[in-house]
């Protein structure tokens, strides 16, 4: 029953520095009667990682968005990028499942995958 | 036979034919004037409509190794603290689209990218991860082209700045 306790994951990686991406500001908006309501927020932890942004009772089938505030964290670092944050807008269809849903990180371009 | 008077009015009947007259001199003077004007004109034309389209995008369909086709593709663009959509077209046969903005409007200012995917593979007959791709990226020199591609599968998408 537990199985799915952590339904909704995410990591960003900076592949311009070849290591995760610590303390991204990553907010999970759920969309609910025609807008979106923030979920959770949280900072990417050192590893680069978010877990626990949803538990899986409020994880039903939806539409979901995971927003990356990447301005704040290319301004710690000193660096200007091209996207001032960055959304990835998704439908969960399955929601016993696990999803990860990661981002491939640079100043000047991103990927993202449904992974596990 | 070729008395003096005769030789003069063959000499100057010779230099008539083969040397233009002053006011002709002035005509040719003005007409290479003003073509030199009119090809500097041109080339400061050219300069100035270098970024005529300005911002360009593409979508690539990498699961078929193929352009995407008929993807609705909205520009808009942040002001006043919301979106202000500004133009809104369909990728061509080569995933493509371009003149989405004109270079007047195309400043220094906040743009977003939304790709109807949900409705590109709805019409394959397909199921995909992302109902619609969202791009938010932000100009500082809006004199330079910028060209903002999607590599799309129904479960991974990539962007880049591109030229």
């Amino acid at each position: 029953m537990s199985a799915n306790e952590n339904p909704l994951t995410s990591h960003v990686l900076d592949t311009g520095i070849g290591r995760p991406a610590v303390g991204v500001l990553v907010t999970l908006s759920k969309y609910e009667n025609d807008q979106w309501r923030n979920i959770s927020k949280q900072l990417t932890n050192s590893d680069g990682r978010v877990g626990n942004t949803i538990s899986s009772e409020e994880f039903s089938s939806s539409i979901y968005k995971l927003t990356f505030e990447t301005l704040s964290y290319y301004e710690s670092r000193g660096e200007k990028t091209f996207y001032p944050y960055i959304e990835v807008i998704f439908e969960i269809e399955s929601p016993e499942e696990h999803y990860h849903v990661p981002i491939l990180l640079s100043a000047y371009g991103f990927s993202t995958y449904r992974g596990s | 036979m070729f008395s003096p008077a005769w030789s003069l009015v063959c000499f100057a009947l010779f230099f008539l034919m083969d040397h233009p007259s002053q006011l002709e001199s002035t005509e040719i003077t003005e007409r290479t004037e003003r073509n030199s004007s009119q090809e500097f004109t041109s080339s400061v034309s050219s300069i100035m409509s270098a970024n005529e389209n300005p911002l360009t995008s593409h979508v690539l369909d990498t699961a078929i190794g193929r352009p995407a086709v008929g993807v609705p593709v909205t520009l808009s663009k942040y002001e006043n603290d919301q979106w202000r959509n500004i133009s809104k077209q369909l990728t061509n046969s080569d995933g493509r689209v371009g003149n989405m903005i004109s270079s007047e409007e195309f400043s220094s200012s906040r743009y977003k990218l939304t790709f109807e995917t949900l409705s590109y593979y709805d019409s394959r007959g397909e199921k995909t991860f992302y109902p619609y791709i969202e791009v938010i990226f932000e100009i500082e020199t809006p004199e330079e082209h910028f060209h903002v591609p999607i590599l799309l599968s129904a479960y991974r998408f990539s962007t880049y700045r591109g030229s």
